[in-house]
């Protein structure tokens, strides 16, 4: 076995490149994070005060508090870490419904979302998208589709998943439609706001939600692996219960460990201290995000003077993630003698990385927290390609 | 190595036998051959075996470490061999004689299939209950140049400790090198990423492929006639694809540009064409009705591509129209 391999990692992708990574960009640390990882960056660094038994429950470092700041700020009742996004959506499921019940989720939904429902035995439904360019999922149908889930199996779901911004086009759906719906039908409400709490406002009451979901290092300027579940008190003994085993022989029990985080959320160290680290940056950042949104739309408007690049999904966009479609780029691809992976190692020589190498048929492209200059930047090196390969670029 | 115990699901090593006709240095306690191969399978452990620790008269014969006495024994190794390297076969650097696999019928099973698949023909199965891992699955490879299946023998069960669903088969490096590099990771390779036109049958991608489109993940596009045009499969409340549409989306200068195109677009492209307004974007859509699933709309190719032809001729000219007639608006 060669353990060189692991000696001296390094990764100076942040401080050598414009990263346009699309599941990276609200996840790159705040100046503030990265100083915390340092002082936390052991494995239990959380734990010298723990009194409880719970990192949930830790005072020093201000945990306890943080989780009440994290619900306040979501306009929830309560929140619990988890080890990302798809073990709360996991835990919600696991918690709230039996084996063989109904879910329904959009069909854009992350395969997370379909592998916590295989994994918890329930039966999912979808709601259709509109297909191709927009590939829009319409909040009426929820309804349509709780209506086919009766005529199926009897009675209504009990739960229904809505993922705020799919990661396939950056689609945003509105949750408050759904959440009326789903108020309607008493169905409870589970949104996926991987892509967008932490990057833009979220008010769960306002939308409904009954169990908010997301992700640390999607979103919160933390590192991996961190989400988190919040809800109203009307779950919080479900969601929260806690263990009530006895050891047979033993008699040990463990009844302040909350069973469905594993009594105590693996995130003891660098993953919650840097999502606390970067929560006053991110409290104010979701106030720009339409400033996001217009600098999106302004990439979006650039790229597309370029021959054949167009953004799919809903246009205007109202997400900083895109998926362009690029046949051009795909043209000179088949020919070039590194192939897909030229459009990669051009970007990369102009000092652009995050588009997936060898992809060129289509793409996506997150631009969440750059600057106008570096956004200027990456237009300018689509360009310049563009411009080697003979490809015509407007003015 | 991993492959294809990943792929067989195989808990053991397959082990690697060398026979050597040098005098080597012994490395094992007294032992048999089976009961060694099994070490070296499970445990990863190692062995040069040579005549003087070999505890079995039969394997001794049939590896060829002595000459039978008063019977013929079959099979067996020519008389000459003076030691056996034994190792799990991701440990050896020599080149083995015969590899050795031992797994459960079903396991093995699917192992012959796949020879059978590579090979074209038959895992031969000759054995007798006796003198199994040392003739049947050790002898018999190497003499005849072809792997052999055991149901291995009683003393392997008995001293050995090979379980009772356990089997065995030899069979010749060559054609172990060659069944590894056969089995793909086809569960991997074939897996689904959640592309939306994950489930759209092969025989309808290939022939969309062929007509000159390539599939994107979610769609296809291709230029045609000077233009990129875009198809997207429809599929049906059944969940199959009876129906493709063509889009072809013309992009103005800014939104307000093509908002005022929009209503002229509506009035200038009547039905079946689709009009739908994107921001600076509109797109031109036509749908095209298979009247069956395009799985069997495909088998008739002259068909198919008749189709795709006649949507995208007809869609890139009556664009071509629009922008004519409105070249100055």
């Amino acid at each position: 076995m060669n353990l060189d391999k692991y000696r001296n990692l390094t990764r100076d992708t942040e401080f050598k490149y414009i990263n346009v990574h699309p599941i990276q960009r609200g996840g790159v640390l705040t100046p503030e994070a990265r100083k915390a990882i340092l002082e936390f960056a052991d494995g239990y660094s959380v734990c010298d005060f723990c009194f409880e038994g719970r990192v949930d429950l830790v005072e020093n470092p201000p945990i306890k508090e943080f989780t009440g700041d994290i619900a306040e700020f979501l306009n929830m009742d309560e929140v619990r870490f988890t080890a990302g996004c798809r073990h709360a959506k996991w835990t919600v499921m696991a918690t709230m419904l039996d084996k063989g019940d109904a879910i329904v989720v959009d069909s854009l939904a992350h395969y997370t979302s379909y592998l916590a429902a295989e994994a918890n035995g329930l039966e999912v439904f979808e709601v259709p998208h509109s297909g191709y360019p927009e590939f829009r999922i319409n909040p009426e149908n929820y309804a349509k589709v709780f209506e086919e889930v009766k005529e199926e199996t009897g009675s209504y779901p009990k739960m229904a998943l809505l993922t705020h911004v799919d990661y396939r086009y950056g689609n945003l759906t509105d949750p408050v439609e759904v959440g009326k719906i789903c108020e309607d039908y008493e169905v409870m409400f589970m949104l996926n706001t991987a892509y967008s709490s932490g990057l833009m406002e979220i008010n769960g009451k306002k939308m409904r939600a009954d169990f908010i979901v997301g992700s640390g290092h999607k979103s919160w300027a933390a590192t991996a692996p961190i989400g988190f579940v919040a809800t109203n008190y009307e779950y919080t003994d479900s969601l929260f219960s806690t263990s009530k085993i006895r050891g047979r022989w033993s008699g040990r029990g463990f009844t302040k460990k909350e069973v469905a985080f594993f009594g105590c959320s693996p995130v003891f160290g660098a993953p919650l201290v840097t999502l606390m680290a970067s929560f006053p940056k991110v409290v104010e950042r979701v106030k720009s995000w339409e400033k996001e949104v217009e600098n999106a739309r302004y990439f979006v408007n650039e790229m597309e003077k370029i021959e054949g690049l167009h953004q799919m999904g809903i246009k205007p966009t109202e997400h900083t993630l895109q998926n362009f479609e690029a046949l051009p780029f795909h043209q000179v691809a088949k020919q070039h003698k590194r192939r897909g992976y030229f459009l990669y190692t051009e970007l990369k020589r102009r000092g652009v990385i995050g588009v997936h190498p060898g992809l060129t048929k289509n793409f996506k492209i997150n631009t969440f927290g750059l600057t106008r200059k570096q956004i200027d930047h990456v237009i300018w090196a689509f360009k310049d390609i563009a411009e080697k390969y003979n490809l015509e670029v407007e003015d | 190595m991993a492959k294809f115990r990943k792929f067989f699901e195989l808990p053991y090593s397959p082990v690697g036998v060398k026979i050597s006709r040098d005098s080597l240095e012994p490395d094992s306690r007294p032992a048999r051959y089976c009961e060694l191969v099994r070490k070296a399978s499970l445990f990863g452990d190692e062995f040069v075996l040579t005549a003087d620790r070999l505890t079995c008269a039969g394997a001794e014969v049939s590896l060829g470490f002595s000459e039978p006495m008063f019977d013929e024994v079959s099979p067996r190794l020519e008389f000459g061999t003076k030691a056996i390297i034994i190792k799990p076969l991701e440990k050896m650097k020599e080149r083995p004689d015969a590899v050795i696999v031992i797994g459960t019928p079903k396991k093995l099973m699917r192992l012959s299939s796949v020879y059978n698949q590579i090979f074209g023909e038959p895992v031969l199965s000759q054995f007798k209950g006796s003198n199994a891992i040392c003739g049947e699955c050790t002898a018999v490879p190497i003499l005849e140049n072809r792997p052999n299946l055991s149901l291995l023998c009683d003393g392997c069960r008995t001293f050995a400790d090979y379980k009772d669903d356990e089997i065995a088969v030899g069979m010749p490096y060559e054609v172990f090198l060659k069944i590894a590099d056969g089995v793909q990771e086809d569960r991997i390779i074939r897996a689904l990423c959640g592309c939306i036109m994950d489930d759209l049958p092969k025989n309808a991608v290939k022939a969309i492929a062929d007509f000159g489109f390539d599939k994107a993940t979610d769609h296809f596009f291709g230029f045609f006639n000077g233009q990129i045009i875009r198809m997207y499969a429809i599929k049906g409340e059944d969940g199959k694809v009876k129906e493709l549409t063509f889009y072809l989306p013309v992009k103005f200068k800014n939104t307000e540009i093509a908002g005022g195109m929009y209503n002229k677009a509506r009035e200038f492209f009547s039905e079946p064409y689709m009009i739908r307004l994107r921001d600076n974007w509109i797109d031109i859509v036509l749908p095209v009705d298979l009247f069956a699933p395009i799985q069997r709309v495909v088998q008739q190719k002259d068909k198919f591509e008749s189709i795709l032809n006649s949507a995208i001729d007809q869609i890139t000219e009556k664009v071509k129209e629009f922008k004519e007639r409105y070249a100055n608006s």
